[in-house]
């Protein structure tokens, strides 16, 4: 009776993901939480399994099987490289991008040197406690007078009633407004002088809320050696809706040279 | 400069209501502190105040002094003490203000932890109700809770009259001196 015996036939190994796995590593960008980035990254053409990012300093880790893996945990101003590395045995890739967490205070959007009459921030996005903006701006035009900076929300100047505390230096006095259509009452802003800005800071605490009326508080002030003054003022936006987009209106056009506006969402502890 | 959120409280329901609202175990390891409020309370009348007691963590009061200056719409006035018993960050809308209306507070403690220093506050508070009748206000406040001394601030417990309605939130910050985000 014949007898078989049984062979072993080796093959070589290919090691797919070595090559499938290495990424290519994208832009850093603010996340959703005080402590966290978003590492983005492009696969390999045939890769598709977890890819991690790697912090340094700290070496915290994110995983995510797609583009971007956020990776929380990280100390705010600090500044950290990232390295992105496919899961399975791939080669991680040798590009990195410096960044830091930007912790609670993160600059939306700023507009400068505009000679418009309005600058409006729309589009607010919804993931942040509060706002806060800060103009730093006068009058346009030489021998322009000072004028009162307002504000609308969500387009439209209707609804918005302040009440104002100005101090010009000789005497205290008080404002009311009712809602009149001219808008909320941010400050004022400084007669035209060559290099002379005021600054106004106004904040709108937990203006995402739908079931709130909004109260914002605002604060400005201007020298102009022997002209100027300071304003404290609130205003109230009979209005439940979450503010999607704020406007800072002038009587005539924001100066060209000069303006700054930034808005700025404010993170909570989530 | 950077902030980092340290804590948040919120009052989402009625069940929730409370005249107190304490921040415990404040990490010393920031250099200034920042506290958002926005708040209304059940108070009888058009307004309450929202107090915070001598900041060491024990819950109770003992004498702080304060300076404000606000308007009403109508007038403008100032007051202050040198012997209150807590101290006072601003005034909140009450039973009488019309539904939905939440007072704004912001409150800046500079170096809480320092053990050199007594400790000085600062406060931004206002509320409208778009009212003919003067019962409108913006003003600011300073304050020295004297009975704390040099001692650093390590609790926070904030007390309105009445309890604080649903919708109510206060967010404590801690903000370090360094690094080159905001302004």
């Amino acid at each position: 009776m014949p007898t078989y015996r049984s062979n072993k036939i080796s093959s070589p190994i290919i090691k797919i993901s070595d090559v499938a796995d290495q990424p290519t590593i994208g832009a850093v960008s603010e996340g959703t939480s005080f402590d966290q980035l978003n590492i983005a990254f492009t696969p390999a053409t045939t890769g598709g399994r977890s890819f991690k990012a790697v912090s340094n300093p700290g070496g915290i880790v994110g995983q995510s099987s797609s583009s971007p893996i956020p990776v929380r945990g990280l100390i705010p101003g600090t500044n950290y490289t990232f390295t992105v590395s496919g899961s399975s045995g791939g080669v991680a890739s040798s590009a990195s991008i410096t960044n830091s967490a930007t912790g609670a205070l993160v600059p939306i959007a700023t507009t400068t040197n505009s000679s418009i009459a309005n600058i409006t921030f729309s589009n607010i996005p919804q993931t942040y406690a509060h706002l806060m903006l800060i103009a730093h701006t006068n009058t346009q035009q030489a021998g322009s007078p000072a004028d009162v900076a307002r504000l609308q929300l969500n387009g439209g100047a209707i609804g918005l009633s302040s009440v104002v505390m100005n101090a010009d230096g000789a005497s205290v006095n008080t404002i009311r407004e009712a809602t009149t259509g001219a808008g909320g009452y941010l400050g004022t802003r400084p007669a035209f002088a060559t290099n002379l800005y005021g600054n106004i800071v106004s904040y709108f605490l937990n203006y995402k809320n739908t079931t709130a009326f909004k109260t914002v508080l605002s604060r400005s002030t201007s020298d102009g050696n022997g002209s100027g003054g300071t304003q404290l003022s609130a205003m109230l936006w009979q209005s439940t809706a979450a503010i999607t987009s704020l406007t800072f209106a002038g009587t005539g056009n924001f100066p060209g040279v000069g303006t700054r506006l930034t808005l700025y969402g404010i993170k909570d502890i989530s | 400069m950077t902030m980092v959120p340290i804590a948040t409280r919120t009052i989402n329901d009625a069940s929730q209501s409370v005249s107190q609202i304490a921040f415990t175990a404040i990490p010393p390891i920031y250099d200034h502190l920042k506290i958002f409020v926005s708040a209304r309370t059940q108070n009888a009348g058009n307004f309450d105040i929202l107090y915070a007691y001598n900041y060491d963590g024990s819950g109770t009061s003992t004498s702080s002094a304060y300076h404000t200056t606000y308007t009403t719409g109508i007038s403008v006035g100032g007051s202050g003490s040198t012997t209150n018993f807590s101290s006072v960050h601003g005034w909140l809308p009450a039973s009488n203000v019309a539904a939905n209306i939440f007072g704004s507070v912001i409150i800046d403690i500079l170096d809480y932890s320092k053990t050199t220093k007594n400790k000085a506050t600062r406060s931004l508070y206002g509320h409208d109700q778009n009212s003919s009748t003067g019962d409108v206000l913006a003003g600011m406040a300073s304050n020295l809770p004297v009975a704390l001394g040099t001692s650093p601030i390590t609790a926070i417990t904030f007390v309105t009259n009445a309890v604080m309605l649903p919708g109510t939130r206060f967010d404590l910050y801690g903000i370090t001196a360094s690094g080159s985000t905001g302004v």
